[in-house]
């Protein structure tokens, strides 16, 4: 889960920029990526870089610690900031990557939010706690999709529960669908950019967001 | 009159088209207005989270996801 650093080379939409420097964490809210993100940005400091924009992916949206430390630095040291992403797990990113919109909730809420679920203990959590925490799940994902709560826990039961062959074969149909939202939220995400780029002329960059971001800034 | 006849074909062979379109491993989409409440049985749910990860793993579908502008308030 290590987040990756890279120095972006100088040429398309990066022409003219002095420095560009990124880090795409793999997953948000991880210490290794507060760790990453201090050093890189220790280091601007040290170079003594002046002329800064950050792109933040979730900047004041997010409260993972990564956006958290960019947030406070931008705020004492008086720093630019973007935010070039466009959220990929939306109903109108849904629809114009013609991805059905409850097919893409369950996409989100089986590739996703079931991580999440697990990650908080599954094993030692009683049935009360797990179903709470599945509710919430499911009306969030079903409320960014603009779906009903019911509709998708059917389809979630509907799933091929006993039989994993088939079910496996469903999850890799799901995530496709998955990719397809994330493709659409760069293309948008890519265009937002640009618009930030020609608008500000700040030498330095400094970018931090999710590595499926990645594409749209170093491509 | 002669034209008739290759119209109607059409239409009797529509039905068939529409069953040939249809892709058996998505789940269907249901009526959304249903008021038939959805019960998940005792233990149920653990089991489904818990084999969900296992599928995953083998798939090796990795979760590289940025869903905290639809968990922060959820989990933190």
């Amino acid at each position: 889960m290590v987040p990756k650093v890279f120095t972006i080379s100088q040429d398309g939409v990066w022409f003219n920029r002095k420095t560009a420097k990124a880090v795409f964490v793999r997953k948000h809210n991880l210490e290794v990526n507060l760790e990453a993100v201090k050093a890189e940005t220790e280091a601007i400091l040290k170079a003594n870089v002046h002329n800064l924009l950050l792109l933040v992916e979730g900047h004041k949206k997010y409260h993972a610690v990564e956006n958290r430390y960019l947030d406070e630095y931008a705020e004492i040291f008086g720093v630019k900031t973007e935010d070039p992403i466009i959220a990929p797990f939306t109903a109108e990113i849904a629809d114009v990557a013609s991805v059905e919109r409850l097919v893409a909730a369950l996409s989100i809420l089986i590739m996703d939010y079931l991580d999440l679920i697990e990650e908080n203990g599954v094993e030692r959590l009683n049935e009360n706690h797990i179903e709470s925490m599945f509710d919430q799940s499911l009306n969030a994902v079903a409320k960014v999709f603009g779906v009903s709560p019911k509709g998708l826990k059917k389809e979630f039961l509907k799933l091929k529960w006993h039989d994993e062959e088939a079910l496996a074969k469903q999850f890799l149909l799901l995530s496709e669908k998955r990719k397809q939202l994330i493709s659409e939220s760069n293309s948008q995400s890519r265009r937002q950019l640009e618009g930030i780029l020609n608008r500000n002329r700040h030498p330095n960059l400094f970018i931090m967001s999710g590595i499926e971001h990645a594409t749209i800034f170093t491509h | 009159m002669r034209l008739q006849r290759p119209i109607n074909k059409a239409i009797e062979h529509f039905p068939l088209a529409v069953r040939i379109k249809h892709v058996p491993d998505l789940p269907d989409i249901d009526d959304e207005s249903s008021s038939k409440e959805v019960e998940i049985s005792d233990g149920e749910l653990k089991e489904k989270i818990l084999l969900a990860q296992r599928v995953k793993h083998s798939l090796e579908i990795e979760n590289l996801a940025s869903t905290l502008q639809l968990t922060e308030k959820l989990y933190m």
